[in-house]
């Protein structure tokens, strides 16, 4: 299967949409990517996660307090505001599942081995098989030039 | 004759675990875990030692679960590379 039908294989909404992904060769998850982390994988499990000050048991909690350590705040939506960059965490069935990171008025995730995707938070939020649900929150910092 | 069937058996398993690999990495999942309980990623570590040279080769953080549960090492480090250096040393020390 190509990247593209696999993409949207993943994820429905994504068909007929003018979306874009390019091949990165990084070892790195979708929350790594969204804290500019390109060597590790950061989850509650990880080896990267920062469990010294956040239980591994923090269930979403847990990532809003990443976040924050990373200098980001809680925010409405994921509206364009120039000088800040937001995220937007995704939740299924009350289960963390992906983030999402805005650059400029687009944003892009880190899907599956090698893949970032440019797209629309609708694109693939959703409750097919490998959806990622609905975004939870959002959240937000000052651009670091 | 003989060798001829083994190298057969040898081709025909590592076939076989590189496509399990590959269908293990092939996910749109972030949370290592929940990827380690895929039927595929299960298949190559119920392989045990056979599939250490296979996944130590790919040189990506997401074997780390395979190789702590098949060796009952943890390793040390943070960063993928750590770990997946970690593991290439592990590897090279003990043979495979």
């Amino acid at each position: 299967m190509d990247i593209k039908s696999q993409l949207e294989s993943w994820h429905p909404k994504l068909k007929g949409k003018d979306y874009n992904f390019y091949k990165v060769t990084g070892d790195f998850n979708c929350i790594a990517f969204t804290l500019d982390i390109f060597d590790g994988w950061m989850w509650t499990n990880t080896t990267l996660w920062p469990h010294e000050t956040i239980p591994r048991n923090s269930g979403v909690d847990g990532f809003k307090r990443l976040y924050e350590i990373y200098g980001y705040v809680p925010c409405i939506d994921g509206s364009y505001e120039p000088g800040f960059e937001k995220i937007a965490f995704f939740t299924k069935d009350g289960y963390p599942t992906h983030a999402s990171k805005q650059f400029g008025k687009i944003w892009k995730s880190k899907l599956g081995p090698s893949v970032i995707l440019e797209h629309q938070l609708d694109w693939i939020s959703g409750y097919s098989e490998d959806d990622y649900g609905d975004v939870e929150f959002f959240m937000k910092r000052k651009i670091q030039y | 004759m003989i060798s001829k069937f083994n190298e057969f058996v040898d081709n025909s398993f590592s076939n076989k675990i590189i496509s399990l690999i590959e269908d293990s990495e092939n996910v749109n999942i972030s949370d290592p875990e929940i990827i380690s309980q895929n039927d595929s990623y299960r298949q190559v570590v119920s392989f045990g030692e056979k599939s250490i040279p296979y996944i130590v080769e790919r040189g990506k953080y997401l074997w780390n679960i395979a190789l702590m549960e098949i060796t009952g090492i943890e390793p040390i480090g943070k960063k993928s590379s750590e770990i997946v250096n970690f593991w290439k040393n592990w590897a090279k020390e003990n043979g495979y």
